[in-house]
Order: structure tokens, then sequence, then C-alpha cells
């Protein structure tokens, strides 16, 4: 049950760009799943979903931080387009039609 | 010689603490500061509200775990409040995009503004330029019968002179009712809220939903992230509804009817376009672009014309 949950937050924190912006949890993750899997195939089902908990935590981490970091660049490129923009403007240059 | 139960008593009683190796009563008052600080920086009291509910159970679960169980609730504890503290952060970062977004708009209305102050001067420019030719013809001498080829071709010159005038003039008044058009629209949008995008009524028996344009990009045919939202939520009703439905775009009745025909034809096709691509069937759907044909309101105030600019998706 924790496994199928561990798996499909793993899979949203690398849709949410987890790969590129946050690998370190999302490895923790990852190992934590491989570990859960391991345990439950050794019939020790309460570790592995002590494992497959903290896989989530992890998955949970991991895309939470990746989308911190897009949202932290989306507003650095939009602050300094407004820039640009009002740069522009008060210079009279030629600018983008909205 | 101690017992070995009399051993298990003592191992028992001894504080959590000692027994796991992890000052447990330490993280737990660092932890806490760390979550109350960041629920003062969530100001709004919503903004990752449940992130950081989860992190501080989990610090209340570090506090009541087991000696064996201490080690995995400190961690669980700590990576909670990490991702409490991104989100709040992410959220934020949500807030400012929405404010950059209406500072970019301010300063497109600005430039609209200036944009049609320009258009303005232009066009009185050559109403003038076209006036003072006119006076000048009118006041000059009619041709002699039997006049000189050559003073046929000036005045021939002269006329043709008077018809470009006359078409620039006509451009720089179509320039400026666009220009005005999309001052208004970034004016409506910076002002529009999510709930004024859609609203629905009943007309005999049929329901019309009703989309304002400050659900586009200003001037444009494309529809914005969040009406798309809006949208993809309206799909629902219309695909369970099982009715067809006619998508039909109207604008004011500033500038050229030709361009007014040819973008509420392009966002009536927009709107078509993502109620399709959210599941309501392409053969239940139709779009058309009515221009300023079928106002709802005056033209002659801006609200009126903002009441003017919208679509209407219709149940057949």
């Amino acid at each position: 049950m924790q496994i199928g949950r561990a798996e499909s937050a793993i899979e949203s924190a690398k849709q949410a760009g987890a790969p590129g912006l946050a690998p370190e949890s999302l490895l923790l993750a990852e190992t934590a799943l491989s570990d859960a899997q391991a345990l439950l195939a050794r019939r020790k089902s309460k570790d592995a979903e002590r494992a497959a908990l903290k896989s989530i935590r992890y998955a949970e981490l991991s895309a939470s931080q990746a989308r911190y970091i897009m949202l932290k660049e989306a507003v650095e490129e939009k602050t300094a387009r407004n820039a640009g923009l009002r740069r522009e403007l008060l210079l009279g240059g030629e600018r983008d039609k909205p | 010689m101690i017992r070995p139960w009399l051993m298990l008593m003592l191992v028992c009683a001894l504080p959590t603490v000692e027994a796991a190796g992890i000052p447990v009563a330490e993280s737990v008052a660092q932890l806490t500061q760390e979550m109350d600080g960041l629920d003062r920086e969530a100001r709004d009291g919503n903004a990752a509200a449940l992130e950081r509910l989860q992190a501080r159970q989990a610090i209340e679960r570090l506090q009541a775990a087991r000696a064996r169980d201490q080690q995995a609730a400190l961690e669980e504890a700590q990576v909670l409040l990490k991702t409490a503290e991104y989100s709040v952060k992410a959220s934020q970062l949500k807030d400012q995009l929405v404010q950059l977004d209406r500072e970019r708009d301010a300063i497109m209305v600005e430039a609209a503004r200036r944009d049609a102050a320009l258009a303005r001067r232009e066009t009185e420019r050559l109403r003038l330029q076209v006036l003072a030719r006119e006076e000048e013809q009118s006041q000059g001498i009619e041709p002699e019968s039997g006049a000189m080829p050559a003073e046929q071709q000036a005045a021939a010159a002269s006329a043709s002179a008077t018809g470009e005038q006359a078409r620039r003039v006509a451009e720089a008044k179509a320039k400026e009712a666009e220009l005005a058009r999309l001052e208004e629209e970034l004016s409506a949008q910076m002002n529009a809220r999510q709930d004024d995008y859609l609203r629905s009524r009943v007309v005999a028996g049929k329901t019309i939903y009703t989309l304002s344009a400050t659900a586009f990009a200003p001037g444009k045919p494309a529809l914005t992230a969040a009406a798309k939202d809006v949208l993809g939520m309206l799909s629902k009703k219309l695909k369970s509804s099982g009715k067809s439905w006619s998508v039909e775009g109207h604008l004011d009745a500033l500038g050229d009817e030709a361009v007014n025909l040819q973008l509420s034809r392009k966002r009536a096709d927009s709107v078509l376009s993502v109620l399709k691509s959210s599941g309501v069937p392409a053969n239940k759907l139709s779009a058309k672009g009515l221009g300023s044909g079928k106002p709802v309101a005056t033209n002659q105030s801006k609200s009126g014309r903002a009441q003017n600019r919208r679509i209407e998706i219709i149940q057949k």
C-alpha cells in the first residue's frame, strides 16, 4: 500500500523537476523505496511500510524543493523582464506588444 | 548481581534521551522554534497550511516517541519541516509572481496610453493636413477649359495625394481604436478577479455562459492560464450535459469591423479548443465570431464596451 504511494510520490517529484533541481532528496526517496521493496520481498512488511513512508517524505521534500526553485527562477526572470520593459518604455525604445 | 528483570525495568525507566543517545528534548525545542518562525512567516495563515500541520504533528510524535523510534521520528520531523519551509517560500513566490504580472500590466497600460496619445496626435496632424489641402483646392482657380495637360496632371497628383492622406488618417484612427481597446482590456484585467470570468444565465430554458474579455491576453486571442482552469472546470459541466454548444465571440465597436470579426472569431476558437481538449466532444461544439454585431450594452462608455467584449457559450 505505502510502496504504491511512494512510487507515485516519486513520479510526482520527477514531474515537478526534481531530477534536475532536487536530486539529493530524490535519490534518498528512491533508495528508501528500494529498501522498502527489498524488505517486502523478505516478508518484513512493517519495516517495508516504514521505509516506504520515509521514501514518501523524501519524495515530497524533493518535489517541494523543485517547485520552490522553479518559482524562484520564474520570479527572477519576470523581475528582470519588467525592469527591461520599464527601461525601454522610459527610454522610448522598441518593445514587444502586450 | 542485578537480575535481568530488574535490568529491564531500569532501562525502561531511563529517559528516552539517554536511551537513544539523541538529545530529543533539545531537538524538539529547536524544531518547535523553527516551526514557530515558519508559522509567523506564513503571514496569511493559509500558506502551506497542510505541510505546516504535518510538520508540527511530526514534532509532537518525536516528543512522544519511544527510544527505538526516536531516530526515525527525528528524521521524519526534520524532513517534514524542510518540506513545509519550501512550501511556504513557494507560496510567497507565487504571490510575488502575481504582483509581477500586475506590475507588467501596469507598465503595458502606461505604454498603451502613450501609444494612444501618439496616435491621437498623428491623427490630428493628418486631419489638419487634409483640411488644409481641401481648403487650398476649394480656394484655387478651377481649371479653365482647354487647360494645359501639365496643369491637369498637377491637379490629378494633388487629388491622389489627398486620397493618400485620407487613407493614412483612416489607418491612424484604426490604430488609435485598437490601442484604446488594448488599454481598456489591460485596465480591466488588472482589476479582474477569477470569479469575474464566467457567469451563467438561463434564457428560454437554455443555459448561456458568458466569459468576459479579461479571460484573454489584452488585445489577443490567447486565453490566460487562470481562464483555462475555469474553462477546464466548465467543460465537465458541458460534457455531462450531453448537449451541443455554440461558442460565439463578440467585441465592442472600437476600430475596424473586419479586425473585430477576426479577433472575435479567434477568441471563440481559443475557447472551443480548450473545451475540446478538456473532454467536450468536438461534434458537440461550434464556434463563430460576430465582431461588434450583437452588443449587450452601449459602445459609448468604457463599462458598456467591457460588457460587449465577451464570449458566449450557448446551449443549442
